[in-house]
């Protein structure tokens, strides 16, 4: 908090103590890990109806109350299940009941915390109020031509501003007491029943005490090390430099290449929930809507950045959301890893990249790369495409892990108004960006190599070829739907792909933004695209069918359906995307190239064939 | 020079292309909550013909084009345990497509081929009847349904974060 015109040391010496420093003891606590110690108690005691009630309900309590913004890490819980049961001679039929106190615990510190740093907030948020009106009466009283009146009017008010700044520390001061002591109320009863059961208290009091030495986190590499050199330099680091960057998670660190995305989701999650709570607590404390905030930020000491990166913080939490809603062959959810975050890149536009499913562990792994209009404002990461790709993936090969990352990586063409789409300098530069994260993947991965494939659709196919043709990008195979132009790479062969790799193309031939490559539509100045057509006879590709039923009178119609549910297009690249591109034939699935059999580029064989809708992959249940 | 006047030339075709006819046109749009009844009406007509026990249904609305523009359809993810029968292991799909069939559900859907698709008054449903769990892994339920609605929904769902899924589970129960 910064005050220009109210003095802190007086105000606390007036108030009778310093409610910042009693809230800074108590959110040093480190409720996070209080719950995973509680957790592991949980899972390693026998079962009893009476505790799990006890622990479910300290849990729910846990879960409403804790705010991720600590980004603490899990300690070694197990081994400490493992020093009370054997050092300590606690017995197994205790642990449930040691798990429903440790939640307890846990619970009481998350919701402490909560009150305490909503007590502070509007605090925080009265003395702004009150530093800028002392500031306005103090500029006043300068004023030489003042009355006596005036003057003594004005030093009342002064004196009112200044009392009424002692008076809300003073309260504060007295909550944030109360919280504390009550908090200390309740650990000193549950540390009580804690010690019946022959569990040792300290073992909490080192995760809540707040005199806990805080050893210096290691620093990151500079910038432009190498996804290998950092992976290397992760690895040296020990369980708890590891554990103490994660709880810093400075945002650079999500960012970083070579860091497994278990780690990286941690890290982006956190700094994504830092721009959410630094926007909300403040509309909590004050008991407004986040929308008057976001309306008057320096109002509320908040920058135009802290608004954008609220924003898009939302949208990325909202793509969190709805990709979790995927579900694989097994009808369960994946895991979701926030893997790239970013929220004001690219002038607010924003870039970050959402893995359904582990990547670091998955037999296949997509990139999916949208082109003109898309990025984390526009709320692209909850498109349901992402979703649709992960669940036909799935099913197109029911029996190995899959993962599709949603990846809003580059600066894509905003509108059709957006001279950069009309060139390909967007996805040079984001091709670049997509080869280093493609890339980074094999450094992190475990086990045998993924299946890469990297799909890009529209702008983004350009994208998608620019990386592979120009910037060294490392795919088994690409998939490039309703593509205005290959850019850099002029045939398959310029994709460089691993061996056993192909270059498959989906274009509906009703589909305009797709003729615009050279060598389909021509006018009298040339072709008019991005580049080459990839679905023309002669380029390498092998195409598949991706035509759209029904008539459209729109030209670009045709252009939006490459993901449809059903679709022949989404159908196909589930082929591709599960590793059985060889599938196609077998399933019906390839077409002929434009300007096969001799005819001239215009006459696209595939638009005699009625388009079908209805594919979907089955289960070996059906 | 040469290579300019071709980039305006891309510019002029594309941007006639795509700003004059960008909006796919609804000729007969629905409110969306209409959207969201006739796939919740689907749900649970589905629900009550199986006296399925629901374990999860989540709705939401998903956009009908690439873009993630209007229109927009409801959508419901549903899954469900087949009542009388163990929770380790999985059905026999006909079990799950025969009553629906007796019920109007008919498999001459917009989905041809691959898996077991159903229709009944214009709304799409496709059936995922949950094969025996790899090692490792463990059965949540016996089927999935995914119930697609009608794209006839021209508001803009990402404007207002109502494009974000809800629980229907207490809607789509049998009843």
């Amino acid at each position: 908090m910064n005050l220009v015109n109210i003095g802190l040391g007086a105000l606390t010496a007036a108030a009778g103590g310093d409610p910042w420093e009693i809230n800074a003891s108590l959110q040093h606590g480190r409720p996070g890990q209080i719950d995973n110690l509680a957790t592991a108690y949980k899972s390693a005691g026998q079962s009893t109806a009476e505790a799990d009630t006890a622990f479910a309900q300290a849990r729910q309590r846990f879960e409403h109350a804790w705010s991720r913004d600590n980004g603490e890490h899990p300690i070694n819980d197990a081994q400490q299940v493992q020093l009370a049961t054997t050092s300590l001679g606690v017995q197994a039929a205790q642990l449930p009941k040691i798990a429903a106190d440790l939640e307890g615990i846990a619970a009481s510190l998350a919701e402490a915390q909560r009150s305490s740093a909503a007590v502070i907030h509007s605090l925080d948020g009265q003395l702004q109020r009150l530093d800028k009106e002392l500031g306005e009466m103090l500029d006043l009283e300068k004023d030489p031509h003042l009355t006596e009146q005036e003057r003594s009017i004005i030093a009342t008010e002064i004196n009112s501003i200044e009392q009424e700044a002692i008076d809300d520390t003073r309260a504060a001061l007295q909550q944030v007491t109360h919280i504390r002591d009550g908090y200390a109320g309740t650990l000193k009863d549950a540390e009580a029943r804690l010690r019946a059961e022959g569990y040792n208290p300290a073992l909490v009091r080192s995760l809540d005490d707040s005199t806990t030495p805080t050893p210096p986190a290691p620093a990151l590499p500079p910038p432009g090390t190498s996804p290998q050199d950092v992976n290397n330099w992760w690895n040296s680091l020990t369980a708890e430099q590891k554990a103490e960057l994660i709880g810093q998670h400075p945002p650079e660190l999500g960012n970083l290449k070579g860091i497994p995305v278990d780690v990286t989701n941690e890290v982006n999650q956190a700094v994504m929930n830092d721009d959410i709570n630094r926007v909300q607590d403040i509309a909590n404390a004050r008991e407004i809507p986040v929308s008057d905030v976001l309306s008057d930020p320096a109002y509320f000491g908040l920058s135009a950045n802290d608004v954008t990166r609220y924003t898009n913080a939302i949208h990325t939490q909202d793509g969190l959301i709805s990709s979790a809603e995927a579900v694989d062959e097994n009808d369960q959810h994946p895991e979701v890893y926030l893997m790239r975050y970013q929220p004001d890149a690219f002038n607010g536009d924003g870039g970050a990249a959402i893995a359904m499913g582990n990547p670091d562990k998955a037999a296949n792994t997509t990139f999916l790369v949208k082109g003109l209009g898309s990025g984390v404002k526009e709320g692209t990461l909850s498109n349901p495409d992402g979703v649709r790709l992960y669940e036909e993936a799935n099913r197109a090969d029911w029996n190995k892990d899959t993962s599709v990352v949603m990846w809003v990586g580059y600066d894509a063409p905003d509108s059709p108004k957006d001279p950069g789409l009309y060139e390909p300098n967007m996805a040079r530069t984001g091709g670049q960006a997509l080869a280093g994260d493609v890339n980074a993947m094999a450094v992190t991965h475990q086990g045998a190599p993924t299946h890469m494939t990297v799909v890009g659709h529209s702008y983004g196919s350009t994208t998608v070829s620019d990386a592979a043709a120009g910037f060294g990008m490392h795919a088994d195979d690409v998939v490039l739907v309703g593509s205005p132009g290959t850019d850099m790479a002029h045939s398959a062969s310029d994709f460089h792909l691993n061996p056993g790799g192909h270059l498959y193309v989906g274009d509906a031939s009703g589909d305009a933004v797709s003729w615009f490559g050279e060598g389909t539509v021509q006018t009298p100045l040339g072709g008019v695209g991005l580049g080459a057509d990839p679905a023309m006879d002669g380029y390498g590709s092998v195409r598949f069918k991706a035509e759209v039923p029904g008539l459209s009178a729109n030209p670009v119609g045709d252009h939006s359906h490459y993901f449809d549910t059903g679709s022949e297009s989404l159908f196909s690249i589930g082929d591709v995307a599960s590793g059985h591109g060889d599938a196609l034939g077998h399933d019906g699935m390839t077409a002929h190239h434009r300007g096969e059999y001799g005819l001239p580029a215009l006459v696209d064989p595939e638009a005699v064939r009625p388009g079908t809708s209805g594919h979907r992959h089955g289960t070996p249940a059906g | 020079m040469w290579n300019h006047n071709r980039r305006i030339a891309a510019a002029t075709v594309i941007c006639l292309v795509i700003s004059g006819c960008g909006a796919e046109v609804v000729g007969n749009p629905i409110a969306p909550q209409d959207a969201r009844a006739e796939v919740i009406g689907a749900a649970r007509d589905i629900t009550t013909i199986l006296h399925a026990d629901v374990t999860e249904a989540r709705f939401r609305y998903e956009s009908c084009n690439d873009q993630g523009d209007p229109p927009f359809k409801g959508v419901i993810r549903m899954s469900f345990w087949m009542p009388g029968h163990p929770h380790d292991q999985p059905v026999d799909p006909q079990e799950v497509i025969k009553p629906l069939v007796t019920q109007g559900w008919s498999t001459d859907s917009d989905f041809v081929s691959h898996s077991p698709t159903l229709r009944k008054n214009k709304i799409n449903i496709i059936l995922t009847v949950v094969p025996a769990p790899r090692p490792g892994k463990q059965l949540v339920s016996h089927v999935a349904v995914e119930v697609d609605g009608q794209c006839r929904d021209t508001f803009d769902h990402r404007t207002d974060r109502s494009i974000l899924p809800t629980d229907v589970r207490t809607e789509v129960q049998p009843g």
